[in-house]
């Protein structure tokens, strides 16, 4: 083997030998795990080694599943593990358990624990439980630039040398500090380095006397056990995974079943003896260590500027009376922004892709002698369809992610739940359910996966089921238009603005309200339980940086969700097409299922168009508008101004109202259509995410049609009332 | 005394989890750092009144008042700002 030189080592030199890989297969040298507690910035270490792109956030259990990636460092191959983040390795809950089964039956060649710099005693106490499975371990000081923003000081040395491995300051997301990490990583791999075992958990008493045992017992049958008392400990709280490890071999080739059974015996006896005590004081001693090698290596100095700017944000955010109001502006603001700043580029992409390319589409069919169905099922059904998601669907999303993105990344959504968590305790549910609820006010689809953070299942159920009264981005543009035509038309021109403004807001608003009420009916009756254990930590106020955010939600979610909706827009496309053209004794499939829906739609204030436009735009609730307006033009016959059978076209708002208003529509109608737009079922992508997350047929049928069901309850209501009134 | 009785302004250490407590909260609690001899403040009150924020290990942890009269602590220093 080639010495190492002085230079691999020095900082100048080897960042050029990192080769970020991403997914690439190939031969693995090493494997690598990144552990640590949440929101340490795991993974974003993870995305400066493999270039990949994981996602970050600045709240805890941004991360649920392991995320694997690869990079090349001075001609070796590491693979490199993104675990969730936890806080122990002591529990069992099911993000916890991810981390620690492969930390210690994955047997990683390096692990790597990366921990905040600013909260070490906390950060330390898990590095402690990770070193008493595995010394072959780098602790990463990650978030520097923040610990010294906060005065702090570490003595990196002193720290290093009290654990026996190599610590790493860096920076991750300024990058700084990554070449020295690659060079940790590579000298503990390579047992360049090597790395002191020690007692670093010093048990006293009942406690040590009975974890003695216990590894003396151990270490009779297998002299070479590397972790034998953290062994012992997990033995003596019979800990389900390790107990079987042991009995199948799995620890050890030496210790067998009739073996292990004798010492889980033991184990279990010193169990009942020390009682519940006995967790206590493994976790104090735990604690004891890392209070004392933080006193011997941090200097701070909790009066700077930046804790105080914490504080006072947070006394501000989370106000008695200040609160809420806060939350809601934020809310209108974002919402607003996308709104106004969505109008200018949808115009723009409409006028391209329909006016422009659309017609050269036509031109080009005509010249390549398409046979017209041909060319209406491609260019005027599939085509349009697909264009108008885009032109509808892009700017709005494009806007409302980033901004999204930049509220999370400075952690303000942490202190939502906060908030909120009262409200949803008394509906039986999981505070965390605040974070999805927001989520799916951009895409319900994003909000059901986020679900992931919450433990307990019985409220991950909960927070699915509900997640589609978050009003998704999709809907707001029907909202909006409706609101302008039918009840900004019912006041002064001057407040015609603010009165459909206000409208939507109540459309969003009242949805929260059936997040609630859905919430509380199943905890209540389908999903029976009390609102579980909720713990929340509330992570440090961090500037975003805001072209790197803008530009990776753009990629990460925006383009993503876009994608997923044109795939199912555009066999919407056809599905329109070929109904409206399709004739049966005489007239089309369309109109017949509109005469057939029509009964129904009238009786709960609505009518046969709507509903029939509802089931073909399941695919996306952005096509929803658009085909209603087709689908009417082809019951009026009025070919003047639509582009004939199936074809969705661009209509001015003058135009769509007199349209709708010559169909017959009402202020009813209107209203009832903005109501069915918060209340029917979730679009297809979001119930295909569903029935991933659940895996289960039952609770996917519930979520599609309970909103169904509020839907036809709540229109019907307000039609009797109306027309009790009128 | 338990941590529900805590008022804003006070430092309380914590003595110990209390008997009683499900299994599943006492762990959690555990691992977060509720150990007997940290000290703990309150740092902010949710709007509602529950959740509370409180700075442990220089790190905010909201607990609900049905989970944090498990924690038995100690007055230490500071008297009522309310
Ligand atoms: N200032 C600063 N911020 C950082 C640094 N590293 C990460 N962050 C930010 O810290 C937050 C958390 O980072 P993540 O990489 O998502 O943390 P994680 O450890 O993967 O979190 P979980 O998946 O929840 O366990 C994000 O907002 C990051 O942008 C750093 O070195 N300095
Ligand atoms: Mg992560």
């Amino acid at each position: 083997m080639i010495m190492s030189s002085a230079c691999d080592n020095c900082e100048l030199n080897p960042n050029a030998s990192l080769k970020r890989l991403g997914e690439s297969t190939g031969n693995v040298h090493y494997t690598i795990a990144l552990a640590g507690n949440p929101n340490t910035g795991k993974s974003t270490v993870f995305n400066a080694l493999t270039g990949l792109k994981q996602h970050t956030g600045n709240w805890p259990g941004k991360t649920v599943t392991r995320a694997e990636g690869k990079f090349a460092y001075q001609d070796e191959t590491y693979r490199i593990i993104d675990l969730p983040g936890t806080y122990s390795l002591l529990s069992t809950s099911e993000d916890e358990e991810v981390a620690r089964n492969f930390i210690l039956f994955g047997k990683p060649d390096v692990t790597v624990v990366v921990v905040d710099a600013s909260r070490l005693e906390r950060n330390l106490s898990l590095a402690l439980q990770i070193l008493e499975i595995t010394d072959k371990t780098v602790l990463c000081l990650n978030l520097m630039d923040e610990a010294s923003r906060h005065g702090i000081h570490i003595d990196i040395r002193t720290l290093s040398k009290d654990l026996g491995i190599p610590v790493v300051a860096t920076s991750a997301r300024k990058k700084e500090g990554i070449t020295e990490l690659l060079a940790a990583i590579r000298q503990v791999a390579e047992g360049t380095f090597r790395t002191k075992k020690q007692q670093y958990v010093r048990l006293t008493g009942d406690t040590g006397k009975a974890v003695e045992d216990i590894s003396s017992r151990l270490l009779e049958l297998d002299p070479d056990l590397p972790n034998v008392q953290w062994l012992a400990m997990r033995l003596i709280e019979h800990d389900k995974h390790v107990v079987a490890a042991l009995t199948g071999g799995d620890i050890s080739p030496l210790i067998d079943g009739p073996h292990s059974a004798e010492i889980v015996q033991a184990a279990k006896k010193y169990r009942s003896k020390i009682g519940d005590d006995y967790r206590n004081k493994v976790v104090e001693a735990i604690y004891a260590k890392s209070n004392k090698l933080v006193s011997d290596t941090v200097s701070s100095d909790s009066s700077t500027r930046s804790f105080r700017i914490d504080r006072a944000i947070d006394n501000v955010v989370t106000h008695r009376f200040w609160g809420f109001p806060i939350m809601f502006l934020l809310l209108g603001l974002v919402l607003w922004i996308t709104i106004i700043g969505a109008n200018y580029p949808s115009e723009l992409l409409s006028g391209l892709l329909l006016e422009k390319v659309y017609p050269i589409l036509k031109t080009a069919a005509s010249m390549l002698h398409f046979p017209w169905w041909l060319e209406g099922f491609l260019i005027d059904g599939v085509y349009l369809a697909t264009a108008w998601v885009i032109a509808v669907m892009l700017p709005p999303m494009a806007i409302f992610f980033p901004l999204f993105t930049l509220l999370e990344d400075f952690g303000y959504l942490p202190r939502v739940a906060f908030n909120l968590d009262n409200l949803f305790r008394k509906a039986g549910a999981h505070g965390k359910q605040a974070l999805t609820m927001s989520m799916g006010f951009g895409c319900n689809a994003a909000g059901v996966v986020a679900t992931r953070i919450i433990n307990s299942p019985r409220e991950k159920l909960i927070a699915i089921i509900t997640n589609n009264f978050s009003l998704c981005n999709g809907r707001w543009p029907t909202q909006i238009l409706i609101a302008s035509i039918f009840l900004g038309a019912l006041v002064p021109k001057e407040w015609a603005g603010t009165v459909s403004m206000l409208a939507v807001v109540f459309i969003a608003v009242l949805g929260i309200a059936f997040t609630f009420f859905t919430s509380w009916l199943l905890s209540k009756t389908l999903l029976k339980g009390e609102s579980s254990f909720f713990t929340l930590e509330l992570p440090p106020y961090r500037p975003p940086r805001f072209f790197q955010t803008v530009y990776t939600s753009l990629l990460d979610r925006t383009l993503i969700v876009l994608w997923r909706a044109i795939v199912f827009a555009a066999p919407a496309g056809a599905v329109i097409w070929l109904i409206s053209n399709i004739d049966v004794n005489g007239q089309s499939i369309a109109l017949w299922m509109i005469e057939g829906l029509d009964p129904i739609g009238i009786f709960i204030g609505l009518n046969g168009v709507i509903l029939l436009a509802y089931v073909v735009a399941i695919p996306a609730n952005e096509i929803v508008i658009p085909t209603i307006m087709m689908l009417t033009t082809m019951v009026l016959g009025n070919t003047a101004m639509g582009h004939g059978a199936g074809i969705m076209f661009e209509a001015g708002d003058a135009e769509i109202a007199t349209l709708l208003h010559t169909a017959g529509w009402t202020t009813l109608t209107g209203i009832n259509l903005m109501l069915f737009s918060l209340l029917h079922n979730p679009c297809s992508t979001t119930i295909y995410t569903i029935y991933k997350e659940t895996g289960s047929r039952k609770w996917t049928t519930v979520a599609t049609l309970l909103p169904i069901l509020y839907g036809v309850i709540v229109c019907f209501l307000v039609a009797q009332i109306w027309h009790l009134f009128s | 005394m338990d941590l529900t009785a805590l008022h804003k302004g006070q430092i309380a250490e914590i003595k110990c989890i209390k008997e009683g407590c499900p299994y599943e909260v006492k762990q959690r609690l555990l691992d977060l750092g509720f150990v007997a001899e940290a000290n703990i403040r309150i740092q902010n009150i949710s709007p509602l009144g529950d959740p509370i924020a409180y700075e442990i290990h220089r790190t905010l942890i909201c607990l609900r008042h049905d989970d944090a009269r498990y924690v038995q602590i100690e007055i230490k220093e500071g008297n009522d700002n309310e």
